[in-house]
């Protein structure tokens, strides 16, 4: 795979990104190529290098596993950018860079004497890109956000869970997820600009507002049909109609009923299937699966309308039928009649046993210095010319201090040395392997 | 001024699974062409739809993921349409389509195909699975999608009985295959400006996008080899965490998150709990420190869910905010249009003028702001097939070009 074309080569980043969201867009132009540059300070590390650990693993500053997973392909540099000589050093390395990244709070990076005028004159045409939790104007934009913080304000928590009780959310943050998706978008679309044009771009990306475009028709329903979310039946659980009473679209594309999640053999949390069907027809071609057992007989059941007025029922028998089943059974006969029904898989799930992942290749086992050979998640983008792939694990703190002072500014080793020596790389009160976490994060 | 994507021509032969990918960038400023069967595409037909009057012309749904495009019908199940398509080829950089993996291929319009042709085409073809793989030909829908990728497995509630593995709703699967697919093109694009002028094939799974997407889940398989049990609003994890969604006076919830609680934060969050008087038990020193308040987090919870019930949302998440707890309301999404910090101040959102209703509407706005090439929403989403005419000369002036180019041969 190395011998492939690679659509990034040569582009170098600068990435003062941490936590998750612009981590995550740094992965992703590191996966297509890209030279990206972690600047770190062992003193106020990246909270992922702590945030979750193998089984049994003593807490480290380069163990982290989550870390391992989420900052693949990327090189680490130490500097201290508090120090005078420390920003010099960044300064020549923004000359030597295309790309400039981060996700502080809106005001960080400015404090520090890189707003992005100030990047532009250090390194024109540079393309800076920046995620902040609610932008880099505006009346709030000193608040702070994390990952579930901005799925309440935009309204992904909202639009998540069962009829008249709280919402359910997500089990991640996936406005972290989403932001991360969205940099790695606009920056590639700012590098094509700047290949066509030699013009750089400022990018303020809010995270809040990255999901403006997630609940588009939901919010089309608001401002064009005074329809408010805040209705009994809304969000709907898992069906597409909650009743026939409240005949509203729900946001999940086309209408079907049945249309939920049924338990399955086995009384586990993840025993639980999916079933949807869209039409008469596939509620005939469903009966038939089954075995057409008497209930399903029913007349009431033969229109769309019959089978939205008897849905709690409906329902339940359906689910007595998956409740004798295991779930990737059932998802097999009826996927065989070409009916819309999927296991709930978890992780252990996708990772083992699921055999489209495996065909296709979705993991990439990489061995990590700490945590040897794993299995690091791809990027799902599959291209026959410039195929994105991790490159490598995540990097140990500073591991290519050598790498970017020598190669990237041709720095003498004598020059090293006298930086090392006066702290510019790595604190002189603190011992290069003798960090220690209180307790991780999760 | 200048748009970051202009000049670029996309042909999107694609419905629900290509729509966004294509409306990412279209409003960036690429000529983005939806081909359409007569008919229109599916999309069309899902509602909600404008004053909930089904047409081809009125889905909501279809409005949202179709901004700025322009649309043309042809039927690609007939030979003569299929060289019309092929006429446009030339004059278009993207390809991007959804179909059944195998269609393409029957009708010759696949990749291998026109790629001998169109050496420098780049087609992105988004499906439920890929191309290849044993639940490659699986029908698929969006609760199916978020079941069999991970996603349901991780959301739910812990405080809820019996209560299900929850798909959220919005259509998330095709969202977030989507942005990749959309990265994938700009990335062939900009390969492709780099010299040899190639093109090549992007194949998306939505599957694959889906599960590589719920970030903790699936490194606690790798490292713990654990699961993950679902938590309400918050991470999913292998233990039980504490709750942080509480009901608030005005019916609302809001969500008090308890991580990153350093000192300073917590003597603060102290203060203001007991200047109402509701501090409880918390001004025992013992909670500043971080262990001890993490294993008696429970108390904390029961002091803030009284508090919470006490006071209005919007007062608790802006106090909240003023001693740095990043702590927010769950708003509907419709809400975001009453915070000015959005509205006037981000111009989150924008209005669209839609000529044939004689009326303008209020879309969601720029998820970015570009200072040199900014998002916009060029057109309102086009009318079934309202392009026809302007590309009807073009079929026949490629005609007239592709014998003009054989001459010169």
């Amino acid at each position: 795979m190395t011998n492939q074309a690679e659509a990034l080569k040569g582009i170098r980043v600068l990435d003062f990104t941490w936590s998750v969201s612009g981590s995550t867009t740094a992965r992703i132009l590191a996966a297509f190529g890209a030279e990206v540059i972690k600047v770190e300070w062992p003193k106020t590390p990246d909270a992922m290098r702590f945030s979750m650990y193998a089984k049994d693993d003593e807490p480290g500053l380069n163990n982290g596993a989550f870390f391992n997973n989420l900052n693949a392909g990327k090189k680490s540099f130490t500097v201290n950018v508090k120090s005078e000589r420390g920003m010099e050093i960044i300064h020549e390395l923004l000359k030597k860079s295309d790309v400039v990244l981060e996700n502080f709070s809106a005001g960080v990076f400015k404090k520090w004497g890189l707003d992005y005028k100030t990047l532009e004159e250090i390194s024109p045409g540079i393309i800076y890109m920046s995620i902040s939790g609610l932008g880099h104007t505006g009346r709030h934009k000193i608040y702070g956000t994390w990952g579930p913080t901005a799925a309440g304000l935009n309204g992904m928590t909202f639009i998540s869970g069962m009829p008249k009780t709280h919402p359910a959310g997500w089990g991640y943050s996936i406005m972290d997820v989403i932001a991360g998706y969205t940099g790695a978008f606009s920056v590639m679309t700012a590098l094509f600009h700047k290949k066509r044009t030699g013009k750089g771009q400022y990018i303020d990306i809010s995270q809040v507002e990255t999901g403006l475009p997630l609940a588009g028709a939901n919010l089309l329903d608001f401002t064009v049909n005074k329809r408010s979310s805040k209705r009994p039946g809304f969000p709907p659980g898992n069906r597409s109609v909650t009743s026939k009473d409240h005949r509203e679209n729900n946001y999940r594309g086309k209408v079907g009923c049945p249309h939920n999640s049924y338990r399955c053999a086995g009384g586990g949390d993840n025993d639980w299937c999916t079933i949807a069907i869209f039409s008469d027809k596939e509620w005939s071609t469903f009966k038939h699966a089954i075995g057409n057992p008497e209930w399903s007989m029913e007349e009431k059941y033969d229109t769309f309308e019959g089978r939205v007025s008897h849905q709690d029922e409906l329902d339940r028998n359906i689910e007595a039928y998956t409740m004798e089943r295991n779930k990737f059974e059932v998802m097999e006969l009826l996927q065989n009649h070409g009916i819309s029904c999927g296991a709930v898989q978890m992780n252990e799930d996708l990772m083992e046993n699921d055999p489209q992942l495996k065909v296709r290749g979705l993991f990439e086992r990489l061995k990590h210095p700490l945590l040897g050979e794993r299995n690091l998640i791809g990027l799902p983008i599959k291209m026959s010319e410039t195929q994105p792939y991790l490159h490598k694990t995540a990097p140990l703190m500073g591991e290519d201090n050598d790498y970017v002072l020598s190669e990237v500014l041709g720095y003498s080793k004598e020059e090293i040395k006298v930086l090392d020596e006066q702290g510019v790389l790595w604190p002189n009160d603190m011992p290069k392997d003798e960090f220690k976490v209180v307790r991780p994060l999760w | 001024m200048q748009k970051a994507l202009e000049g670029i021509r996309v042909l999107e032969v694609g419905d629900q699974l290509t729509q966004f990918a294509g409306k990412m960038l279209a409003d960036m400023g690429a000529e983005v062409v939806k081909v359409e069967s007569p008919n229109g595409v599916e999309a069309r037909h899902i509602g909600p739809f404008y004053r909930d009057e089904p047409d081809v012309n009125n889905s909501l749904y279809f409005w949202h993921y179709n901004t700025s495009k322009k649309s043309i019908t042809l039927e690609l199940g007939m030979e003569s349409d299929r060289e019309k398509f092929t006429g446009l080829l030339a004059q278009f950089d993207v390809v991007l389509e959804d179909f059944t993996p195998g269609i393409l291929k029957e009708w010759s319009l696949d990749y291998d195909t026109l790629s001998s042709d169109y050496p420098e085409l780049i087609m992105c073809s988004i499906t439920p699975f890929g191309q290849t793989g044993p639940w490659s030909q699986y029908k698929m829908s969006d609760l199916t999608q978020l079941a069999i990728g991970g996603v349901m497995a991780v959301n739910g509630y812990d405080d809820v009985e019996d209560a299900p593995p929850i798909a959220p709703t919005g259509g998330q699967a095709a969202n977030i295959a989507g942005y990749f697919a959309a990265i994938g093109i700009v990335s062939a694009l900009f390969y492709r400006e780099m010299g040899q002028r190639k093109g090549q094939h992007i194949d998306i799974a939505v599957h694959e996008c889906v599960a590589g997407s719920t970030e903790y889940s699936l490194p606690y398989w790798e490292y713990q080899k654990t699961h993950v049990k679902r938590h309400t609003v918050r991470h999913a994890l292998p233990n039980k965490s504490s709750r942080w969604i509480f009901k608030c006076k005005d019916d609302r919830y809001i969500l008090c998150l308890n991580t990153y609680l350093d000192e300073k934060r917590w003597r603060e969050l102290v203060n203001w709990l007991a200047s109402k008087g509701m501090e409880g038990e918390l001004t025992d020193e013992r909670y500043v420190d971080d262990y001890f308040r993490a294993t008696n987090m429970d108390n904390v919870c029961d002091v803030l869910e009284k508090f919470c019930l006490e006071h209005e949302s919007e007062y608790i998440f802006h106090y909240a905010q003023s001693i740095n707890l990043p702590w927010a309301p769950v708003r509907a999404p419709e809400e975001m249009l009453q915070d000015p910090h959005l509205s006037e101040d981000r111009k989150a959102f924008v209005e669209v003028e839609h000529s044939e209703l004689n009326q303008s509407f209020i879309y969601p706005g720029a998820p970015y702001i570009f200072n040199n090439t900014p998002w916009e929403i060029s057109s309102r989403p086009p009318l079934l097939g309202e392009h026809n005419d302007e590309f009807e000369s073009y079929y026949l002036k490629d005609k007239a070009l592709m014998k003009t180019s054989e001459k010169i041969k």
